[in-house]
């Protein structure tokens, strides 16, 4: 399908780099993008507001005797004065360790754009809000709720001097709810939440009811927290954010700089061996699938950890000249999408073999920790005491604390199970401190 | 620019609508480690245009004015939309027309990128090689200088400029696979000196996250507390200040019923105050996002809840009066109800008699961050002592605090005469919105029991 206003972006980027290379650039690399999304809101159950969106911006970075500096606009008018303003900048720039971006090269396709979510109307949103509500609401009428739905297009074009010029079109569609349980001083607050890029079935307002209801009820009783070094359950999105730290140790500035206590890891354990991490960059219409990193260096599936064994680091453009190494299609040396291997137990059976233990849904202050070491501490918001392979009750004022890389070490685990969006299992960990204020 | 904004107001078909469009131009250059990684620049336009109809809200926003008819016609249809009841918006006093130059005392505007950048290079330096075992550094500073325009059809009309500042110094040191991290800066809305002359910071910060390697971690369990201003101004904010906001509140029937005004919150030495009008702070404007006047609101006075912050929305459904604390972060945002400078009063006790009275506990030291989830807080201190026998004792690390508010605000059982608000880089974050300009402050606090996790 013609997309006029993409090829108006790849004019405007391509012009910005000649502009730049004309006033003196050695390298130049452009970046268009637009948004437009559209989205309605619930609070305490009514419908509150719907809203549209539109966003564009516009980056031009310049490389000039080993020097970079990026600048950005919205107003694609004054390309000449953009390039300007980068050349001017670059004098006294940040380092670059590189002079030329790669040659272009090809790139994986990955099914990003559903022009059946492009069309999505506002009032299958509000439609899907509604139920998300009506469905939470059948547990009890005294719940504060409030629902969200929107969608939304975007159109990014990538230009550089070394002959790159690469678009991309995606969509996104996002669903999600919660209530707030308020008794006297004792609040609960639980809700569950998906995005997809193709509409789907997983656009579902029930399953979003089904979610909520569900940890109403696991936390209709309370249960004093097991105390000391405890087995700790985490669920899919829970497990995600609590093995961030290894993606920060794994960036390859972090590396060089020489803050990764990983470092000079490489080859080594760090894991149990049943530790496998990737990098998943091209799920087909999963919601941070990308061909092309922001550098122009197309991305790859791409092994972290393998049977325990701390396999690669992840460069961008800058540091991996700094290394040595050839880029890794990491701009920002994060992962795209970070993957855990599943294990050999579902979450379920993880579950029934444990006599004491905690779930953690969702902890509260993850990132105020010292995350680059691997510390893991934080109240859990949303937690359920485990006993005899049941959960008992909802834990309160209850704090955990452990580091990360000693539990990866220990006893840890992955279901077999996982969520058929993130890709993510169960992880079981062994030996977290739990603190509880009684 | 005001003027074109009201005109295409003056088209809206809805009980109410306002318009803010800003331009920003801002500049930013980060060191890590010893050579500069980022130096950037940007000028983005950016606005939105809101409308209420029949008590349903709409909104569209937009980066360029080119067709602001079609925006604000496009918010008053999703408004329509929403609306089946009355729009209720407080009848409060709205901003004239009228414009607010930026007086800074040091315009950054005037100097050269190459000094600011040689200036963050001096501290980068002293942050690397002041002290043996740093392992690398963070020296950032960024600036951007913003003009707002706003119109509103309660006849609200202003021009502001916003200007900002902000200095971020970090040392990172290591010891084996042990990491540790110290980060402090300066931020100002009124001159570029702020940012200047903070050498002995940047020195302090390598020698403690040194030191932090060689400490050991805090114990975990209840402990009797004591927080310095800085981290007790981060409790005022996160545990309290959050559920202030009345939009937590207004819509929730168990809510209002808990946080009704004149109930005991604390002792009698316990006063809170949001302040948006204060001289110098972060927080600090003429007008909130809605047009309406700032002011001094006190959330709790003499230990009771004594006020709340209101939007026009909230302040007239909840039969308030307005506050002027409906911020927006990002150009295009909607405004929230937001915290603007809030602080703990000063008490009547000195600091050594806060901490002369504890067997055994911690003294907790600057903020890494915090978070609520309203009944429910924790945050983190930057570093902290054991207290024994009354006398501050050895450096520990990794104290990560929680509590649930109600029985919190009770247990503080001491509050220090030297009241501190802090402007620190960085903000607020709420509702997908962040970083918003706050300042907070308190004077060392003593609390009893406070729950720390620890291995």
């Amino acid at each position: 399908m013609r997309r006029p206003m993409l090829d108006r972006m790849a004019d405007a980027v391509q012009q910005a780099v000649q502009e730049a290379t004309r006033l003196g650039a050695q390298a130049a690399k452009a970046r268009f993008a637009q948004t437009e999304s559209i989205s309605c809101e619930f609070e305490a159950g009514v419908l509150k507001a719907t809203s549209s969106e539109q966003g564009r911006a516009l980056s031009l970075e310049v490389i000039r005797n080993g020097k970079r500096a990026t600048v950005t606009c919205n107003d694609p008018g004054d390309i000449p004065a953009l390039a300007a303003r980068a050349v001017a900048l670059v004098e006294i720039g940040a380092a670059a360790h590189f002079s030329a971006y790669p040659q272009p090269s090809e790139c994986a396709q990955i099914l990003r754009h559903c022009p059946e979510t492009a069309s999505l109307p506002r009032e299958r949103l509000i439609e899907a809000g509604q139920r998300v509500v009506e469905g939470i609401r059948a547990y009890s009428s005294g719940l504060y709720i409030g629902a969200e739905a929107g969608r939304s297009e975007a159109e990014a074009v990538i230009a550089h001097s070394s002959g790159l010029l690469h678009s991309a079109t995606t969509t996104r569609w996002n669903l999600g709810g919660y209530a707030q349980k308020t008794d006297g001083t004792d609040m609960l607050f639980c809700g569950a939440g998906r995005q997809w890029r193709r509409l789907n079935d997983w656009f579902d307002a029930d399953w979003v009811a089904r979610e909520t209801l569900q940890d109403l009820r696991l936390a209709e009783r309370t249960a004093p927290p097991p105390t000391g070094m405890v087995t700790v359950l985490a669920p899919p999105e829970a497990a995600a954010m609590l093995l961030a730290p290894l993606a920060m140790a794994c960036s390859g500035r972090s590396v060089l700089k020489g803050e990764s206590p990983l470092r000079d890891k490489l080859g080594e354990a760090i894991g149990s061996s049943s530790l496998d991490i990737t990098d998943q960059p091209h799920v087909d219409w999963a919601t941070e699938s990308a061909a092309m990193d922001d550098c122009g260096v197309p991305t790859r599936p791409f092994t972290l950890v393998e049977r325990g064994v701390l396999q690669a680091f992840m460069y961008d453009m800058d540091t991996a000249a700094m290394a040595g190494v050839d880029p890794t299609g990491h701009a920002g040396c994060r992962p795209v999408q970070m993957r855990l291997q599943p294990g050999g137990r579902t979450s379920a059976e993880m579950l029934n073999g444990l006599s004491e233990g905690l779930i953690v849904k969702n902890l509260m202050g993850f990132g105020q920790s010292n995350l680059m070491n691997g510390d893991i501490a934080g109240n859990v918001a949303l937690g359920y005491r485990v006993e005899n392979g049941a959960t008992v009750g909802r834990v309160k004022n209850t704090m955990v604390a452990a580091n990360l890389y000693e539990l990866l070490r220990g006893g840890f685990e992955a279901s077999s199970d996982v969520d058929p969006l993130t890709g993510w299992p169960w992880i079981m960990l062994e030996g977290v401190s739990v603190s509880s204020g009684g | 620019m005001r003027d074109r904004l009201a005109d295409a107001l003056s088209r809206a078909k809805a009980d109410y609508a306002e318009v803010r469009f800003s331009v920003d131009d801002a500049t930013s250059v980060m060191y890590r480690g010893p050579e500069p990684e980022q130096v950037r620049s940007a000028r983005l336009s950016g606005g939105v245009v809101r409308a209420c109809v029949r008590g349903g809200w709409g909104s569209s926003n937009f980066d360029s004015l080119d067709d602001l008819d079609h925006h604000v016609r496009e918010a008053c249809e999703c408004a329509a939309l929403v609306g089946t009841t009355t729009t209720q918006i407080a009848d409060a006093p709205v901003a004239p027309p009228s414009e607010h130059r930026a007086a800074l005392l040091r315009d950054f505007r005037g100097i050269p990128v190459a000094d600011k950048i040689a200036l963050v290079a001096a501290y980068n330096d002293i942050l690397l090689r002041s002290v043996p075992g740093v392992e690398t550094s963070y020296a950032g500073y960024s600036e951007v200088f913003r003009t707002v325009a706003f119109a509103s059809t309660r006849g609200a009309s202003f021009m502001e400029e916003r200007p900002r500042v902000d200095l971020f110094l970090g040392a990172v040191a290591r010891d084996g696979s042990l990491v540790q991290q110290c980060f402090d800066g300066r931020a100002s809305l009124e001159t570029y000196d702020a940012a200047v002359g903070l050498e002995g910071l940047a020195e302090e910060l390598a020698r403690r996250a040194v030191a932090l390697t060689k400490a050991p971690p805090c114990p975990g369990g209840a402990h009797t507390t004591v927080l310095d201003n800085r981290l007790a101004g981060v409790f005022a904010h996160e545990a309290f200040g959050h559920m202030s906001e009345a939009d937590f509140i207004y819509e929730n029937p168990q809510m209002r019923e808990l946080m009704v005004l004149g109930r005991e919150m604390g002792g009698p030495e316990l006063s809170i105050v949001d302040d948006g009008s204060m001289p110098g702070a972060q927080g600090t404007h003429p007008f909130d996002d809605e047009g309406t006047p700032t002011r001094k609101t006190y959330l709790i006075r003499n230990g009771l809840l004594a006020g709340r912050l209101h939007s026009l929305e909230t302040a007239a459904k909840m039969g308030e009066p307005v506050t002027g604390n409906a911020r927006a972060v990002r150009q295009s945002d909607r405004p929230l109800v937001r915290m603007t400078n809030t602080y703990i009063e000063p008490g009547p006790a000195t600091v050594q008699e806060l901490i002369a009275g504890i067997d055994k506990g911690i003294y907790a030291c600057d903020a890494l961050g915090g978070q609520t989830m309203m009944e429910e807080f924790t945050f983190s201190a930057g570093y902290g002592y054991r207290i024994e026998n009354g006398q501050i004792g050895d450096l520990v690390r990794d104290i990560v605090l929680t509590g649930n508010l109600f029985r919190t605000l009770h247990a503080i059982d001491g509050i220090a005469d030297d009241l501190v608000i802090a402007n620190g880089p960085g903000g607020c974050g709420k509702g997908g919105q962040a970083p918003l300009p706050v300042s907070h402050g308190s004077p060392h606090i003593r609390i009893r029991d406070v729950v720390i996790g620890g291995r």
